[in-house]
């Protein structure tokens, strides 16, 4: 008796007194299995090698196309910054090249210089 | 005495979402179930024929419904959950035959009980059981469960989807009630 019960209960007892017929348990499991009726079943399908790998396949895809997606964009900035290094070098060259020019001076063709001449002549006089 | 088949839950569930062998596994469970649900449904139905009735009932239900049990819970939780339906509904339905409320208590059912030949308790086991028929329907499978069935409040709780504290509670309140229907009744 447990420490919650009380006294009329612990008088009582637990038999409320009620009885069954003889072999009533056997007779009846005997008699319910014979007057079941029948019934489907929804067996669940046995899942196929594909089913069970397939997350890790989705998985391994996804990584797969985060990586690509990343090598795509390094190597495209790669390519856009040589662009950019030669644009710059080319520029560098040319500016190189004016400041030479604009020292060691111009380079006239006879034509021109002849009329470099005649403007500097006028100019004197 | 028959042979009692071996009894694993586990595999019995199997079997039972097998075309094949649910047949044979719930022969298996209802040899194992059985006794146990008679005695739960008898102690609130009160008479044999009718308990006899309602625990048919109760194993046909589980049966149709095979399909819809995935074994999410336990097999008995799920077995007694379809015994305490079929005991209320049954219950319920006496009370209209005999033109009682349904807001009445359960006291009708212990009227026949002296002339019951399934039954042989004396006088303080009668007034026992018409102090427990008196009870408000969820008190009295409380107190049945656990004073009878000595069954655990973890588990009561799953099957009567209630809490622990309201279930300890409404045990509380069914002992005091018991203990003043005595009383009042000396």
């Amino acid at each position: 008796m447990k420490k919650e019960d009380s006294k009329i209960l612990e008088k009582l007892g637990k038999d409320p007194g009620f009885k069954v017929p003889d072999n009533y348990f056997n007779d009846f499991n005997s008699k319910l299995m014979e007057s079941l009726p029948e019934v489907t079943i929804t067996e669940e399908e046995k899942p196929t090698m594909w089913v069970k790998v397939r997350p890790f396949v989705y998985l391994a895809a996804m990584f797969a196309g985060v990586w690509l997606m990343m090598n795509i964009f390094t190597i495209g900035q790669k390519a856009k910054s040589n662009q950019t290094e030669a644009k710059n070098k080319t520029e560098i060259d040319n500016k190189v090249q004016k400041k030479s020019d604009l020292q060691n001076g111009p380079i006239m063709n006879y034509e021109d210089s002849v009329k470099a001449n005649l403007e500097k002549d006028n100019i004197s006089k | 005495m028959a042979t009692r088949l071996k009894y694993d839950e586990e595999e019995i569930i199997n079997q039972l979402h097998q075309q094949a062998t649910c047949r044979t596994a719930f022969g298996k469970v209802i040899e194992h179930y059985s006794e146990q649900l008679y005695w739960h449904i008898r102690r609130m139905v009160i008479d044999h024929d009718d308990t006899n009735d309602v625990l048919q009932n109760t194993f046909i239900k589980a049966w149709t419904n095979i399909d819809n049990f995935r074994g999410d819970a336990k097999l008995s939780t799920w077995l007694y959950k379809i015994a305490i339906n079929e005991s209320i509904t049954f219950i319920n339905k006496k009370k209209v035959q005999n033109n009682i409320s349904l807001d009445d208590d359960d006291s009708f059912l212990v009227n026949s009980l002296e002339a019951d030949r399934y039954f042989d308790g004396d006088e303080a086991q009668i007034r026992l059981q018409k102090a427990i028929a008196t009870l408000p329907e969820k008190q009295r499978l409380v107190f049945n469960m656990r004073y009878y069935d000595e069954m655990k409040y973890e588990e009561m709780s799953e099957i009567l989807g209630t809490s622990v504290g309201a279930l300890k509670a409404s045990y509380h309140h069914a002992l005091k009630k018991i203990e003043t229907f005595f009383e009042n009744n000396d």
